[in-house]
């Protein structure tokens, strides 16, 4: 099972916080500082699991993969396979990037139900639901039809933004 | 963008969300987000005026909030309104932020379940399946029951989308509430069959974390899972499921986890999966993904019943991981590694350098990973190499949790495979030396035996040589500033005991080593005993004079607040001032390596034993027939007593056999490991080799309690004498009655000789074991007379024949004689110290005055079970051994326990309860503590019968 998956940006700021273990907020947030920590001292050839069973509990690993700006982080247990998982990270943000049309860190900020959207429509309660690119696009572009009947208010990314940088 | 501009959003939404992602620190970003809380707050406080849109945007911000550390919950109850909207972006907004901001256990769940259901119904199915994904953060087994039937019926839903949601929300209503769910869990199985491949794949994720709860009902699953994974590796399905060219990936990667639960340990379900894993290992892709179907495919080889031709391929695969340059692979190669290698060790060989080059790795995932399977992979012809590489991992490790694993792995691999004595001696210092905070004192403990017991075969020169080693290495470790305390009570011991092999160093010059251990900061009351008792024995066996810092020393613990600091202390004093016959039976060199040998029936009491029946004692009942309680704890106190206790003896027991003989570690390294079986070794039972009766009943105590020790040993006593039960023996009775006639005399005889040296134990250096040794050796001829012969009359209490004469009156012959007649130390080293004057100073003294304040509470816990002994009464001894065989360093101790009777002399502490009512209790408290002897009260039993021990005591007090 998924315990959560977390994006966090090199400056350890969060753009996407999602738990599916029951953990109360002050615990969710030093869960999100610890893997910040463990994943950020890491040089970028190096692997991308992280074992820490004393933190995160037994049997869980961490798994992440470091975009330009962006730490993609899961957390899980050993039903999981470890390589898959770094798939599934790529699926996620395939699938953000094929929505955004060359997601960014600013596209998490500034879109952030939809990012919502998008990764409940891949992992549900900590289960994978959907590694379908396709079947994901399809069910956000349902939900996104309905929006669009609501007027649109145009606004563009910020063009001086600090992190513009693409990270796929 | 596109997506982005059709949202209806504020200028001031924009405007933060633009704000946070320019935060250049967290300051700047905490100012923001406390700004933007008072902001909401203030919004919030009249709620009837916001539009839902505005409320939709007031959450969105809410979401910031509280994923960036602040506390959003005075805003959550108009997530959980916005959940009613009827519109449908505003309602995926608020389950959105609902399941942001609660989760099963909010009191404000309640207010959803209504709302939750209602949308269940409805018709449009992005509201059914906002719906699902709230339940799987929103509900608990309170409100499971009421949502249970609308899920259920979602499963038939014509979307897939729906279908697969509801079949993991259904799961996880499994995981809450299995009870309610289970009549639905065919469900799960029905929708592997669901004809849309995204379905399937949402009831394999939930089927595999009901199979591994419980894989046994689901074994008839294993031919679908196979059809499955075939059609998915022969690209069956449609084209949009491939992924980077590889046939639904996660598909496969489930099914091969399920299988390997499946297919473990169950040979037919295996046979049918090698098919298909063949197939599926041929056609891996050489990417990413396709190394993450082949590793989970190694795993699943590696779990079901093995099958040689896909080991093979599994090896081949693991190769070419272990090759690899990129590091994930690296990783998933140690981690296949570690699977086939507990298949068959010959897949390891190939590897066992590029292993051990990963522990060099900068990657410290992989260098732990790598540890671990390193730890897998150890065999006698490779310890040297692999520990040597653990060492130096383990002074490169920073991470207190590395080390302490590391340490623990080391220790337990030089135990089982160490080639030579020498190697794991070297080895245990050098872990100690670079983590000796993590050391348990057990493994000080292994250690000091090792030194003390050599290589168990009886090559004396080469244990010599062992030892003079060890001597010298540690008097050149003692150069280095900063030591352990549990290396510096190692050196303590072994400076002590075989100091004066050296060829180096002097006795003064090791004396004053001694003195500068313990004045290194720090150092502990523990390991200034050791220190203590290590001075006396080199000075009682040199025969130097104490030099002056030692004298400083010993009149600083004489002083001391701690008891067993004043006691060493004493005993150091008493033991220069005392003859050199004294000494040499007191502390006799080298006594820690002496062999003891168990008479485990006792049966030197048998005539004691017959005498209590004719007196009308009541005979033994076998252990089972009694009470449970008492028995019970009887039992457990036994085969509890080596384990425990071990660990703090070194500290405690000045005597060097102590620590040998706790063979509770089981040698497990070495050939020539000693003969002894575990726990055998400090049976008490040395001398008393005749025990007919009972003895089938003993063997089985001693087998379990030491593994099949005895021998054969005739015994003339008759079975029915009580004697045969030595567990209940072990219990003293505290209570002891009072004055017992004749029985107890008996009792007191045989068992003063015993005891005398127990009390002496405590604060002498003595080594009970060798004690025991003498006892079993010598006393064992003379022993059958000795019970008999003694009468039940005060005569064996005279101390001072006992004492004096080393070869006393027939009737204490058992123990005098060992005393006196083994030319060795071993007899005389309990009693001796006792009789001559050197006893009323050493043993006396300390333990009337001391032993008040240690023991007492102690043995109080212990004496309930003593209640038992009153029948046992006769065979204390019986008692006795269990538990000198337990505690090797206990050894002093025991002897106290063990030697009831001898209290008369020496031992009276233990044996108050016999006699002496005050003095009984403070003897219990002491064993305990000290020894970790509760049985000693054992000793006590006897007690009832004893009424002429007060006599014996009284003179001694006198």
């Amino acid at each position: 099972m998924i315990k959560s998956i977390l994006v966090v940006n090199n400056h350890g700021k969060p753009r996407l916080v999602k738990f599916y273990d029951r953990m109360p907020m002050s615990q969710q947030q030093e869960w999100l500082k610890h893997a910040f920590n463990l994943v950020s001292k890491r040089a970028d050839h190096l692997c991308s699991f992280v074992e820490d069973e004393e933190f995160f509990g037994k049997d869980s690993r961490l798994i992440y993969r470091h975009f330009a700006t962006l730490y993609f982080i899961v957390i899980c247990d050993s039903s999981e396979s470890e390589l898959g998982i770094l798939d599934l990270i790529q699926v996620m943000v395939e699938t953000l990037d094929k929505n955004f049309e060359s997601v960014c860190e600013l596209d998490l900020i500034f879109h952030c139900p939809k990012v919502h959207t998008i990764i409940d429509e891949i992992v549900m309660g900590g289960m994978v639901l959907e590694t379908n690119c396709h079947e994901v696009l399809r069910a956000t572009a349902e939900i996104a039809k309905l929006e669009k009947a609501s007027e649109t208010v145009n606004y563009s990314k910020s063009k001086s933004g600090p992190q513009t940088s693409k990270f796929k | 963008m596109q997506a982005a501009m059709r949202k209806p959003s504020s200028k001031e939404y924009l405007d933060l969300v633009k704000a946070i992602g320019e935060c250049k620190s967290k300051t700047e970003e905490d100012g923001l987000m406390l700004r933007e809380i008072e902001i909401l707050k203030e919004r919030f406080a009249d709620t009837k005026r916001i539009d839902p849109k505005k409320m939709k945007e007031y959450l969105l911000r809410l979401v910031y909030i509280e994923m960036l550390g602040h506390d959003a919950s005075f805003g959550y109850i108009h997530a959980v309104k916005m959940c009613n909207e009827s519109n449908l972006v505003l309602k995926k907004v608020g389950y959105m932020t609902t399941t942001l901001f609660l989760d099963e256990g909010h009191e404000l769940l309640i207010l959803i379940v209504n709302t939750l259901q209602q949308d269940l119904k409805s018709d449009n199915h992005l509201i059914v399946c906002s719906a699902l994904n709230a339940i799987c953060k929103l509900t608990n087994a309170d409100t499971i029951p009421q949502l249970l039937q609308s899920v259920v019926d979602q499963l038939s839903h014509p979307k897939e989308l729906v279908r697969k949601k509801a079949i993991l929300a259904l799961h996880f209503f499994n995981q809450r509430a299995p009870s309610v769910v289970a009549p639905h869990l065919p469900r799960f199985r029905q929708m592997l069959c669901d004809k849309d491949p995204s379905v399937m794949g949402a009831a394999l994720c939930a089927l595999h974390d009901i199979l591994a709860l419980d894989p046994q009902p689901h074994r008839n699953l294993v031919p679908s899972f196979v059809n499955i994974l075939k059609q998915v590796v022969e690209h069956r399905l449609p084209k949009t499921y491939d992924y980077h060219k590889c046939p639904a990936p996660f598909i496969q990667l489930k099914i091969l986890k399920i299988l390997a639960l499946l297919g473990s340990s169950d040979k037919a379900c295996s046979e049918n999966m090698y098919a298909v894993l063949t197939d599926m290992l041929r056609r891996g892709e050489n990417n990413q993904i396709g190394n993450a179907i082949l590793y989970e495919g190694v795993k699943t080889i590696s779990s079901i019943y093995p099958n040689p031709r896909l080991l093979e391929q599994a090896a081949e695969i693991t190769a070419r991981f272990m090759k690899s340059s990129n590091h994930n692979l690296k990783y998933c190669g140690i981690g296949a590694l570690a699977s086939i290698v507990r298949i068959n060790a010959k897949y390891a060989v190939g590897h066992q350098m590029a292993v051990i080059d990963c522990l060099e790795d900068p990657d410290d995932s992989l260098r732990s990973k790598t540890m671990q399977l390193l730890y897998k992979m150890t065999k006698p012809g490779n310890i040297e190499v692999i520990v040597e590489r653990m060492i130096q991992y383990l002074k490169a490790a920073t991470d207190p949790l590395t080390k302490a694993d590391t340490v623990s792995k080391v220790i337990e691999l030089a135990e089982r495979y160490a080639p030579t004595n020498q190697w794991f001696i070297s080895t245990v210092n050098e872990v100690i030396e670079f983590a000796g905070e993590l050391v348990t004192d057990s493994i000080a403990q292994n250690l000091m035996r090792l030194v003390a017991e050599g290589a168990g075969d009886e090559d004396e020169h080469a244990d010599n040589e062992l030892r003079v080693s060890a001597v010298t290495s540690y008097l050149a470790l003692l150069s280095k500033p900063k030591l352990p305390e549990v290396l510096l009570r190692i050196v303590s011991w072994v400076l002590g005991e075989y100091g004066l092999l050296s060829p180096t160093s002097s006795a003064a010059e090791l004396v004053k080593a001694l003195v500068d251990v313990s004045k290194r900061p720090g150092v502990g009351v523990a390991l200034k005993g050791t220190v203590l008792s290590a001075i006396t024995k080199i000075v009682a066996h040199s025969r130097i004079a104490l030099p002056g810092e030692a004298l400083e020393l010993v009149k600083q613990a004489a002083n001391s607040r701690s008891i067993s600091l004043q006691q060493h202390a004493h005993e150091l004093q008493g033991l220069t001032q005392s003859s050199a016959e004294t000494l040499a039976v007191a502390l006799p060199p080298d006594s820690s390596s002496e062999k003891i040998e168990v008479d485990e029936g006792l049966s030197f009491l048998d005539g004691f034993v017959q005498e209590a029946l004719a007196n009308g004692a009541k005979p033994f009942v076998p252990l089972e027939d009694r009470p449970l309680v008492g028995a019970k704890k009887i039992g457990r106190v036994n085969s509890g007593i080596t384990a425990e206790h071990l660990p703090s003896a070194a500290a405690s027991s000045t005597s060097g056999s102590s620590m040998q003989r706790s063979s509770s570690f089981g040698k497990r390294w070495g050939p020539g490991s000693n003969s002894i079986p575990e726990q055998t070794a400090p049976s008490a039972r040395s001398g008393l080799s005749e025990q007919p009766a009972g003895r089938s009943e003993k063997e089985q105590f001693a087998a379990s309690l030491f593994g099949d020790v005895n021998g054969s040993s005739p015994s003339s006593v008759p079975p029915a004498a009580p004697a045969p039960v030595p567990v209940p023996a072990l219990v003293p009775e505290p209570v002891a009655e009072p004055p017992a006639p004749s029985p107890v005399d008996l009792l007191m005889d045989l068992s003063d000789p015993v005891p005398t040296p127990a009390a002496p134990a405590e604060h002498n250096p003595l080594d009970v074991f060798s004690q025991l040794e003498g006892l079993s050796m010598d006393a064992s001829v003379p022993l059958p007379a000795a019970p008999a012969s003694q009468p039940a009359g005060n005569d064996p209490f005279d101390l001072n024949s006992l004492y004096t004469s080393t070869a006393p009156a027939p009737p204490q012959v058992g123990i005098t004689s060992m005393a006196g007649a083994p030319p060795t130390d071993m007899m005389g080293m309990g009693m001796a110290p006792m009789q001559g004057q050197p006893m009323p100073q050493m043993g006396m003294q300390p333990q009337m005055g001391m032993q008040p304040q240690m023991g007492m509470q102690p043995q109080m816990g212990m004496q309930p079970q003593m209640g038992m002994q009153p029948q046992m009464g006769m065979q204390p001894q019986m008692g006795m051994q269990p538990q000198m065989g337990m505690q090797p360093q206990m050894g002093m101790q025991m002897g106290m326990g063990a030697m009831p009777g001898v209290g008369g002399n020496v031992g009276m502490a233990p044996m108050q309860g016999m006699g002496m009512p005050g003095m009984g209790l403070q003897n219990p408290g002491m064993p305990p503590q000290m020894m970790g002897m509760p049985p000693q009260s054992a000793a006590a039993p006897p007690a009832p019968k004893v009424e002429e021990k007060p006599d014996p005591f009284k003179d001694l007090l006198g």
